[in-house]
């Protein structure tokens, strides 16, 4: 229709307030997500639905699957923009844009090991969900799901030393656009269980020990940046199968036949025999062997670990 | 002390493919505490399953 301007209604959205009001408290956590991630209606359901969803996806063998948490964050430096702000020659001023939120958070728990994990965020096209003191999580609403918040930038910020008055500087850094956190907030209060209990795997990195003699090779394996033997909880739960272990070969990437594991005490480790007539198995090469998937060592009672890849050189 | 014997798990599917002698050859060389015929007891037991 010529000359329809199409206006907006006045009132909308009306402005009273019931008993229950959305106040964030304390960000003290997140959880780095990717861009497929999704909190479904039947995840937001309840709060149970809820912790097994995190509990999963915090587990999950797949890293496009998986989300990342990271708690015990201690204060947040804001650092939002203000608007930019426009005055006219007549004195009246508007509001031209506004700013991007700009959080940095300083955290201790996990050190320099956290630090330099998170830095391999940098640049990824990573999302993130807080949450809050009151155990609020909140994210991006996208109809009746909440996914991550879309970042300008993620960066985990080089530490800085302790001084006399202050320990170890390490912070973490987003930058975002307000629309995903006003207008299209979703958020969840949780209870009945902590969003602090959701724990991120630990990366396991093995390495040979003791003498080797191809096909059969004594490999022991540390976790986290602490190099927490695993051999001391999870000993037996290693070796109850050779399904808990994953052998490639390096060039082909075919899999090889693990025969056999077994604890062996003398390397405080295992020894895992391949099976050198299998047509994969490199007589001479390299060799590719890791832990199985995190979902088939939590299933054998090896819970919140992921392994590194070893490669072992058949000379 | 002893020391006490090593305690392998098998992969069921390689040992049912190959025979017990092939089977006594492999693990022996991977757990040489292990005797032919401790290792012939396990081959039967895993055929057993």
């Amino acid at each position: 229709m010529i000359n329809s301007f199409n206006c907006q209604a006045v009132g909308t959205a009306n402005t009273g307030v019931g008993e229950c009001s959305l106040e964030i408290s304390k960000i003290v956590g997140f959880f780095l997500v990717g861009k497929g991630f999704v909190l479904t209606a039947a995840n937001l359901a309840t709060n149970a639905a809820l912790q097994a969803a995190l509990i999963a996806a915090a587990g999950a063998d797949l890293k496009a699957n998986r989300i990342f948490p990271v708690h015990d964050l201690l204060d947040i430096t804001d650092n939002t923009s203000d608007p930019t702000e426009q005055t006219f020659g007549y004195g009246a001023s508007v509001i031209v844009q506004e700013g991007n939120y700009n959080w940095t958070f300083p955290y201790l728990t996990g050190g320099i090991c956290l630090s330099n994990a998170l830095r391999n965020f940098i640049g990824n096209n990573i999302r993130v969900i807080f949450y809050d003191s009151n155990g609020t999580l909140f994210g991006w609403k996208q109809g009746d799901t909440m996914v991550g918040i879309p970042l300008n930038q993620f960066y985990s910020n080089p530490w800085r030393p302790a001084t006399g008055a202050a320990v170890m500087n390490l912070g973490v850094r987003f930058n975002f656009q307000p629309y995903f956190i006003n207008e299209q907030i979703g958020f969840f209060k949780t209870d009945g269980f902590s969003l602090r209990s959701i724990e991120g795997l630990q990366n396991v990195k093995l390495s040979q020990s003791g003498v080797q003699a191809k096909p059969v090779y004594k490999i022991k394996a540390n976790a986290g940046c602490s190099g927490l033997d695993l051999y001391d909880d999870f000993s037996a739960a290693i070796a109850s199968a050779p399904a808990n272990w994953i052998a490639t070969n390096a060039a082909t990437g075919a899999n090889i036949t693990v025969t056999s594991v077994a604890v062996d005490v003398n390397i405080k480790g295992w020894t895992v025999t391949l099976d050198s007539a299998d047509p994969d198995y490199p007589v001479t090469g390299s060799i590719f062997l890791r832990l199985a998937n995190p979902s088939v060592l939590k299933a054998a009672g090896v819970p919140g670990f992921e392994s590194l890849v070893l490669t072992i050189v058949n000379t | 002390m002893a020391q006490e014997k090593t305690k392998p798990s098998y992969n069921k599917d390689w040992a049912n493919k190959v025979g017990e002698s092939e089977f006594v050859k492999a693990m022996i060389k991977a757990y040489p505490d292990l005797t032919a015929d401790e290792l012939k007891k396990d081959f039967a037991k895993l055929k057993e399953k």
